[in-house]
């Protein structure tokens, strides 16, 4: 069994009276990837914070290999590197520059912290700007940069808040492959947090699910999604017409988007199979596709988040 | 376990952060627009107080009178120079102010402190980087006060003294210390607020405060108001100088520096203090 990096107890925290993390228990892994999914206003945000030491938690415990990150900040911050989700703003400052700040305050010497700051710019693909000021880049430049910027030192742990926020479609699959290479390192813990579902899917294997400030579930993706599937499928067909007729005739509820049918449920995918493969080659229609609508993740997601509001709502009245 | 206060270590490694800050604030200073417009002000303030300046009628009926007036107006350019200079203190105050606020303001001070960073060496890094910034400000106007004394006095008093270098250096360091203070006091209003016009805008407040009630009630023993630069221009520094007193008692300059620099620490220890406490949302 492995050792934890992070450890957060019964931690809550509120602000002015209200709470934004609230019994948060978790416990990461060493050497995995581990996702903080959960739409905005979650608590993701402010669970980043409490791990680097930039807030203190109202109660409970946190530890990242066994320290305290508030009281022994310092110490902590040796080893994590940190992606925040706002982008860089030292404006006047060139890339270059910026990284051999960040260098030297890791304690390597100028020369060094220019060496690994232009070896990193290369590996996130900010080797062209290293003489451009911070101000005059892309958001996704500069997010790149934030990327670099956590990268100084190879840390141990990294801790990135929403790494692919502001970057393009390309930059975001880059960024993505960058984080799944660093799974290669059996020795690196990676925290992401993302309200972006299939980026958590594709770049972590550990996730815990936040909702209005509590983990509503937590751990290894496969084992928390075995047993969960979308009862909802599209299907792509030669004859989408005939298909939909046949569907609405054996009283499942369907629909068609151009060449696509959806069928809104199926609660017995062993009685869908008996009947519907004979009708469709009585009729002449080739099933092209069948796949749930929403993958697993997202339907636990979907399922847990849906579940906590309808408790609340429960509550209010 | 280490329950003893005395038992307290420097960390290892503690201080390389104060240089690295230090210098970067420094270089940063030097790259802005408002270093620039500050550095022109401190040039051509001299400058044109110069040209304010009357000439003062000596007669020479003993070469010690002559001396007197002569060092007197010496104190009195170096007094319009202060004077106007509360203008520079509000610049000072906006160079300052949101050296903290403004790093909270756009997460500059969450990055530095993601690295394995002291608070006090954010603290102290700013406190230096700033502090040598002021000293290449004070450089145009203390130059122009030692050629001025050369120009004006020279071809007069051949047998005078006029302020010389190393008079020009303890004016120098003197000043820079007072600046100091100031320094100290708007990093610690700076790292109060999360925004930097907050900060500005207090900062600049509490300089009228302080102004406003040194000018009143901070009389010590000896009669020098040391919370009022007036005095320290009226008192201080002709003492200094020249040996001359325009107050009775003798000012107490020990007395001074251990102020200046009991204030300074003060507010650096609160500035770290607040910082150390600080939530960074």
């Amino acid at each position: 069994m492995r050792d934890n990096a992070i450890e957060i107890k019964g931690v809550s925290k509120f602000v002015d009276g209200k709470p934004i993390v609230y019994r948060v228990n978790l416990e990461v892994p060493k050497g995995t990837l581990y996702g903080l999914l959960g739409p905005n206003g979650a608590g993701k945000s402010t669970t980043i914070k409490l791990l680097t030491g930039r807030i203190r938690p109202s109660s409970g415990k946190i530890r990242i290999n066994g320290m305290d990150p508030w009281k022994d900040r310092v110490r902590v911050n040796s080893m994590i590197g940190y992606l925040p989700q706002n982008s860089i703003q030292y404006q006047e400052k060139t890339v270059i520059d910026f990284m051999v700040l960040m260098g030297k305050l890791i304690g390597k010497n100028k020369y060094d912290a220019k060496k690994d700051g232009r070896d990193i710019l290369d590996q996130v693909g900010l080797g062209r700007f290293e003489d451009m000021k911070i101000g005059k880049l892309s958001g996704g430049e500069k997010q790149r940069l934030g990327f670099a910027n956590a990268l100084i030192g190879d840390p141990e742990i990294l801790i990135l808040d929403e790494p692919t926020a502001s970057l393009d479609p390309a930059g975001r699959v880059y960024v993505m492959n960058l984080i799944k290479s660093l799974s290669e390192d059996d020795s690196k813990t990676v925290v992401i947090s993302s309200h972006i579902l299939p980026e958590i899917r594709r770049m972590t294997n550990h996730v815990a699910i936040m909702s209005e400030g509590s983990v509503l579930t937590s751990g290894n993706i496969h084992e928390l999604t075995k047993d969960v599937y979308d009862k909802e499928y599209e299907l792509r067909t030669n004859k989408p017409s005939d298909l939909l007729n046949i569907l609405h005739n054996n009283n499942y509820s369907a629909y068609q988007e151009k060449d696509r049918i959806f069928i809104d449920e199926i609660h017995s995918l062993e009685e869908f199979w008996s009947i519907l493969p004979k009708l469709c080659s009585e009729k002449g229609i080739e099933i092209r596709s069948m796949i749930p609508k929403r993958d697993s993740l997202e339907t636990l997601f979907l399922d847990l988040v849906n579940k906590k509001q309808r408790q609340k709502e429960e509550i209010n009245e | 376990m280490n329950n003893n206060f005395l038992d307290f270590k420097i960390p290892d490694n503690y201080g390389k952060g104060i240089i690295i800050i230090a210098s970067d604030t420094f270089k940063s200073f030097l790259r802005e627009k408002r270093f620039y417009i500050s550095f022109a002000y401190y040039f051509v303030l001299p400058l044109f107080l110069l040209f304010l300046q009357s000439a003062e009628l000596v007669v020479q009926t003993g070469t010690g009178i002559a001396i007197y007036y002569a060092q007197l107006n010496t104190a009195n350019f170096v007094k319009t120079l202060f004077l106007t200079l509360f203008p520079g203190q509000i610049f000072l105050a906006i160079l300052c102010s949101d050296q903290i606020a403004s790093g909270i303001e756009n997460d500059t001070l969450s990055l530095i402190l993601s690295k394995p960073t002291y608070h006090s060496e954010i603290v102290l890094g700013k406190f230096f980087g700033l502090v040598s910034i002021l000293a290449i400000l004070q450089i145009p106007s203390l130059s122009f006060v030692y050629y001025y004394n050369l120009i004006r006095y020279d071809a007069d008093f051949p047998f005078a003294f006029y302020t010389s270098l190393d008079e020009v250096v303890v004016m120098f360091i003197l000043i820079l210390l007072l600046q100091s203070m100031i320094i100290g006091l708007t990093l610690m209003i700076s790292s109060i607020f999360d925004r930097s016009l907050y900060a500005i805008l207090s900062s600049i407040l509490s300089l009228f405060i302080i102004s406003s009630i040194s000018n009143n009630q901070t009389n010590l023993e000896d009669g020098i108001n040391y919370f009022n630069l007036g005095d320290y221009i009226d008192a201080i520094l002709p003492a200094i100088f020249f040996n001359l007193n325009k107050l009775d008692p003798e000012p107490n300059i020990t007395l001074l520096l251990f102020l200046v620099l009991f204030l300074i620490s003060l507010f650096l220890f609160f500035t770290n203090l607040i910082l150390n406490r600080k939530e960074l949302f």
